[in-house]
């Protein structure tokens, strides 16, 4: 199909009534879970799984990047409000965001985490129209060794940007993988692993295992702290929040003048942010400290960090957003998902019947188009409906969980159910709620876990099929110049990693145990 | 006099290596000796999840070894709040919750479950019983509209709703 006539169909697409509906609950919806400490995008999006492949692929697509956007922003709010980060990716912003608003300034720092979260927001997504397409057309250039050389070297970016431990981000990458190979194997097509048990032969659905890692773990973490709290009550130390009010202090102003004064903060947390997006499984929460800390380095205001500057908001905001469309990017061109909600993006899009990769250039132009056009319009909304409804989220986020908690349950349970009528869905559901609960009682990261659940099939198939061009012999890994590349890569990339984690270890491990409750 | 560069300081990862440990060597052998494998599965197909698992090996015992070293920095426990009595209990209702769903019907089924979890939940239930049985109406209406009326999705209708 002629361009002209794929953007014709992409625009009728991206600018149905439906889909800009879709797109604009996306983003208040992400604003609110963000808000409320516990709930995340992840989460959101991972219970709304089930749902989603009842939609149309642009009309669910632009629920699902809205959600994303607006948890980035989301986050900031509570972090403000009362020092407690919405989402772990807002950890950084307590750091000042918080003094701002014990200085009496809560709006000035949420005004200026919405204004450098949606200017991060939108670099990432300028670089996702541009580069994706680029990308995806070296993709198709790609042979099985080429591939595995790109998983070889996604898995080991996955593992290695785990701030906390290395050896326990390799350890979840392996898990997961290991779990991805229970069922049929991806070449004959043989049943294996099973242990004799028939659910297991197609292996474990999609969808429970996403929900249940993600959402049933955390719903089960915040059912304890919430069991936690109650005992405190009836001992009489329950420990209330301080209550910030937005109309209290009239020198709690934001104005152009503070915008351009910490442009620079933003603009290093956007690169930041985007060049870690783009890195397969090292997710926001790296983001935001990074560029908290390079942020703190370039700032005139530097030496002042930590007490309530605006700097301090503008750099981890727009890191952490900037993180959105970037992590996008390997998805579309390689189907390698660059974080763990980019993850939950492609489970969504196979569900759809659309196989994010090279191949989804040819086969879903038009998906594609209109999804680079929702991801520009979803900022927008962003930044229209955050600014109007501050005030509003800033109550949200002292929500009960006693009330949420139970109802999002139902909705995880009675969804996953739903995806196939499949009892055993259910109970797939639960077995790896329990999972990610043990998973990270072991301080082993989820979002590496996930991404090798996701990839090891697809590397497998790579690896076997580069094996069988050459006839059994691994020299044929190490013969095409795009695979020996991403070796190189590897190796390099793992150099400057360490380097960079040691250089600002200081600010790092500040942020290495954030989103432990 | 205490050596602490010998110390282990992460006692959960001494458990957590040797679970892995175990783990993986029980399924290495299971490639070569165990059942649940089909007829057509070839040596190719058990190839890699034997590599898996030697990965798996390799790495846990690295962290076994610098754990014994005292060579890992410490780390403070995680999610303290999970007692891990309360991993079984919420599954067990859950499962409940899902079970006399499947077999009742989805309203009545969320209604049951959403007044007892906000009931577990409450500080005080009998302070608040009102509000809470407002809501666990509220919501199950909600939810059972979405499912019903607003998404095409067959629930579990049974002779309640």
């Amino acid at each position: 199909m002629a361009l002209g006539a794929v953007l014709t169909q992409a625009f009728a697409h991206a600018f149905e009534p439906m889909t800009i509906l879709y797109a604009f609950i996306g983003v208040a919806l992400g604003v609110t879970v963000g808000a409320i400490p516990g709930l995340t995008g992840d989460m959101a999006i991972s219970i709304l799984l089930p749902f989603v492949f009842k939609v149309d692929p642009t009309m669910s697509l632009g629920l699902l990047i809205g959600i994303y956007k607006g948890s980035m922003f989301g986050g900031s709010i509570s972090a403000i409000s009362f020092g407690v980060p919405g989402t772990p990716a807002a950890a950084a912003t307590v750091e000042d965001g918080y003094p701002l608003a014990k200085k009496g300034k809560p709006l000035q720092a949420m005004l200026q985490a919405l204004y450098s979260s949606v200017t991060g927001d939108f670099f990432s997504s300028i670089l996702l129209v541009f580069l994706t397409i680029p990308m995806g057309r070296l993709a198709i250039q790609f042979g099985p060794s080429e591939f595995f050389a790109l998983y070889v070297f996604s898995l080991v970016v996955i593992a290695i940007l785990n701030r906390d431990s290395q050896i326990k981000g390799v350890m979840a990458a392996v898990f997961g993988i290991l779990i991805g190979c229970i069922g049929s194997d991806p070449v004959a097509g043989a049943s294996r692993m099973t242990f004799g048990i028939k659910f297991f032969r197609g292996g474990f659905p999609t969808v429970p295992v996403l929900v249940g890692t993600f959402a049933i773990s955390e719903l089960i973490i915040q059912y304890a702290n919430a069991y936690g709290d109650k005992i405190l009550y009836k001992l009489g130390q329950k420990h209330e929040r301080m209550v910030v009010d937005l109309k209290k202090n009239p020198d709690d102003k934001y104005t152009f003048r503070h915008y351009w004064q910490t442009f620079k903060c933003t603009v290093v947390g956007s690169i930041i942010g985007t060049l870690i997006g783009i890195l397969p499984g090292a997710g926001s929460s790296i983001a935001c400290y990074l560029s908290y800390g390079i942020g703190r380095s370039v700032s005139k205001e530097g030496d002042k960090f930590g007490t309530g500057v605006l700097d301090g908001v503008a750099a981890p905001e727009a890191g952490n957003s900037a993180t959105c469309g970037a992590s996008v990017i390997p998805l579309l061109a390689f189907g390698i998902p660059g974080s763990a909600t980019a993850a939950l993006i492609g489970a969504a899009l196979t569900m759809q019947g659309i196989n994010p990769g090279p191949m989804m250039f040819k086969a879903n132009q038009v998906v594609i188009y209109a999804f680079f056009i929702i991801v520009l319009y979803a900022s927008v909304f962003n930044l229209g409906v955050s600014r109007l409804l501050i005030p509003l989220y800033a109550r949200i986020s002292r929500l009960k969980p006693k009330y949420l908690i139970p109802v999002i349950f139902a909705l995880a349970i009675l969804g996953c159910y739903t995806t196939d009528n499949s009892v055993a869905n259910v109970f797939t559901l639960l077995l790896f709620g329990a999972l990610g609960v043990v998973l990270r009682k072991f301080r082993i990261p989820l979002g590496p876990f996930i991404l090798g659940y996701l990839i090891g099939p697809a590397a497998e198939r790579s690896l076997r099929q580069a094996l069988n061009m050459g006839r059994g012999g691994v020299t044929m890994l190490f013969q095409r110049p795009i695979a020996i590349f991403f070796y190189v890569l590897t190796v390099v990339f793992v150099v400057v990693v360490l380097y960079t984690f040691r250089k600002n270890k200081e600010i790092l491990d500040k942020g290495a145990h954030s989103d432990d409750e | 006099m205490t050596n602490k560069k010998t110390k282990v300081t992460n006692l959960r990862n001494i458990y957590l290596s040797c679970g892995m440990i175990v783990l993986s060597t029980a399924g290495m052998l299971h490639t070569w000796f165990g059942g649940g494998w089909s007829k057509k599965t070839g040596e190719a197909a058990k190839m890699y999840p034997r590599l898996v698992y030697g990965i798996l090996i390799a790495v846990a015992l690295y962290l076994l070894v610098k754990e014994l070293l005292g060579r890992v920095p410490h780390e403070p426990p995680a999610i303290t709040s999970v007692k891990w009595w309360q991993v079984p209990l919420m599954l067990a209702v859950a499962s409940g919750f899902f079970l006399f769903t499947i077999h009742v019907g989805t309203a009545v089924g969320i209604f049951l479950f959403l007044i007892l979890m906000i009931a577990l939940f409450d500080e005080d239930f009998k302070a608040h019983w009102k509000a809470d049985l407002i809501v666990a109406v509220c919501a199950t209406v909600a939810l059972w509209l979405v499912f019903t009326r607003v998404l095409p999705i067959i629930t579990m209708h049974q002779f309640l709703f």
